[in-house]
């Protein structure tokens, strides 16, 4: 049963068309297919956060999702990020600066659900930060620098 | 691991969707948001021949208000509900249950159907909506039509009064404009913050000016194979003039009328002290807010 169906889907501005198997998950699509690695798998359940990319806007797991799903949506993976003129993004940045990686693998996760928070939420307060980052998991850093990230970049004036 | 292969099926209308679920089959399942369901897939808990995709029912995705309703679609997404401007004006009960699902990623795919037929007792909008009392609503062969009343929904763990045949279309929420004072209050605990709740409470109460209680509605998840209304505690309520000595004497009736199982993190009796400890707060918070002007959260 492994017929395969085409779908269209637009990534980081980029229309592919690509024939998949239902069952293909929509992780596996951008990595193998697509060949963008930026986006992780982790716990591939939807508990992690590391495989979070933008579907139409908003942050998802994509491990939750088949790529078939995507059929004619807009997805962002962390690759998506970049400026035109190749300038880093200020939450990238942010979280350079603020030292709020360290192995990095949750980090494309981490960095888009900050762009969703921020996108609905231009000034969060330290628990909307928190909560709207509870679904992205690191070993590594223990949160503190990505929150300290997140402040850096609410515009004192919204 | 990644789930078995399948046939992919996109439906654009209810009856299409209602028609392939009679002719594929009990190999059939619905797909809406995918967020119970895949991981039951990628585990192999799960099998099917046939998925069923209703995201393109554009139907189904919407919120509609009337005087005494809310209309809610089975494609409403959890952080439609949290955002809403009408459900937080008309229910902020269902708002603030919505806000506390799994966390950012899960909100903005769960929808209030699949919540629905997933069935776990731990989840909160089974158990804010039998606390509402909403009615269920359900498309069956040849365009017809039931509702269920919530607390008739749920049967057991993972297991709804849906048919096999039938499509989850819908919720109705009676949302009536309140001539007297009404409080609510949905808490929870988890052990991860945007983890599945161990226990969660709704909790309900409409206080008239002279501060007695025209009706009191507490529903509690988690701690039987169904969300559970404590008809003691409802009842205790309900024709008394009330403070916070009441609120915590009905709290303490919550552990009659559960049966927490214990699990790996657990014990029964854990559970048990805790859903006391947060109806408690429920019955408290839900106090607080009835005496407050308006429904302001």
């Amino acid at each position: 049963m492994s017929s395969k169906t085409s779908i269209r889907t637009r990534v980081n501005g980029v229309v592919h068309e690509r024939q998949v198997e239902a069952r293909l998950l929509l992780l596996d699509f951008l990595r193998s297919e697509l060949k963008l690695t930026g986006t992780h798998q982790g716990c591939e359940i939807g508990e992690c956060g590391a495989c979070t990319v933008l579907l139409n806007g908003r942050s998802i797991n994509s491990c939750q999702m088949f790529a078939i799903q995507a059929n004619g949506a807009e997805v962002t993976t962390v690759e998506g990020l970049t400026g035109p003129a190749g300038e880093t993004h200020p939450v990238q940045k942010a979280f350079m600066e603020n030292f709020a990686l360290q192995c990095g693998y949750c980090t494309p996760g981490m960095i888009l659900s900050v762009v969703d928070l921020l996108g609905r939420i231009p000034d969060p307060t330290d628990e909307q930060i928190r909560k709207n980052l509870s679904g992205n998991v690191c070993r590594c850093t223990g949160y503190e620098n990505a929150v300290k990230a997140v402040r850096s970049l609410i515009r004192r004036d919204a | 691991m990644k789930p078995a292969a399948f046939e992919y099926w996109r439906a654009e209308s209810i009856e299409q969707a209602v028609d392939w679920l009679a002719s594929l089959g009990e190999g059939a399942r619905v797909l809406a948001g995918g967020q119970s369901l895949l991981p039951m897939m990628k585990l192999r808990l799960a099998r099917f021949e046939h998925l069923i995709d209703i995201n393109a029912i554009e139907a189904l995705s919407r919120i509609e208000e009337d005087e005494r309703f809310l209309r809610i679609g089975a494609l409403v997404r959890h952080c439609q509900l949290e955002e809403s401007d009408v459900i937080r004006r008309r229910c902020p009960i269902l708002a603030a249950a919505a806000g506390l699902i799994g966390h950012a990623q899960v909100r903005h795919r769960g929808t209030i159907g699949g919540s629905l037929c997933h069935a776990d007792p731990r989840a909160e909008l089974p158990t804010v909506l039998t606390a509402l009392e909403a009615e269920i609503v359900a498309r069956g062969q040849q365009r017809s039509e039931r509702s269920v009343a919530a607390g008739d929904f749920f049967l057991s763990y993972l297991t709804t009064a849906l048919g096999e045949t039938e499509l989850l279309t819908g919720v109705i929420v009676p949302a009536p404009a309140l001539t007297f004072r009404s409080g609510w209050s949905f808490r929870e605990m988890s052990d991860v913050d945007g983890g599945l709740a161990v226990v969660c409470v709704a909790a309900i109460l409409e206080v008239g000016g002279d501060r007695v209680c025209r009706k009191a509605r507490v529903a509690l998840g988690g701690v039987a194979p169904t969300p559970v209304r404590i008809h003691s505690a409802e009842a205790f309520l309900e024709g008394k003039p009330l403070d916070h000595d009441l609120a915590d004497e009905a709290a303490a009736m919550v552990v009659n009328e559960i049966e927490p199982l214990a699990d790996t993190r657990h014990t029964a009796d854990h559970k048990r002290a805790v859903a006391e400890a947060l109806t408690r707060r429920a019955l408290r918070e839900a106090l607080q807010r009835s005496k407050a002007r308006g429904q302001l959260p």
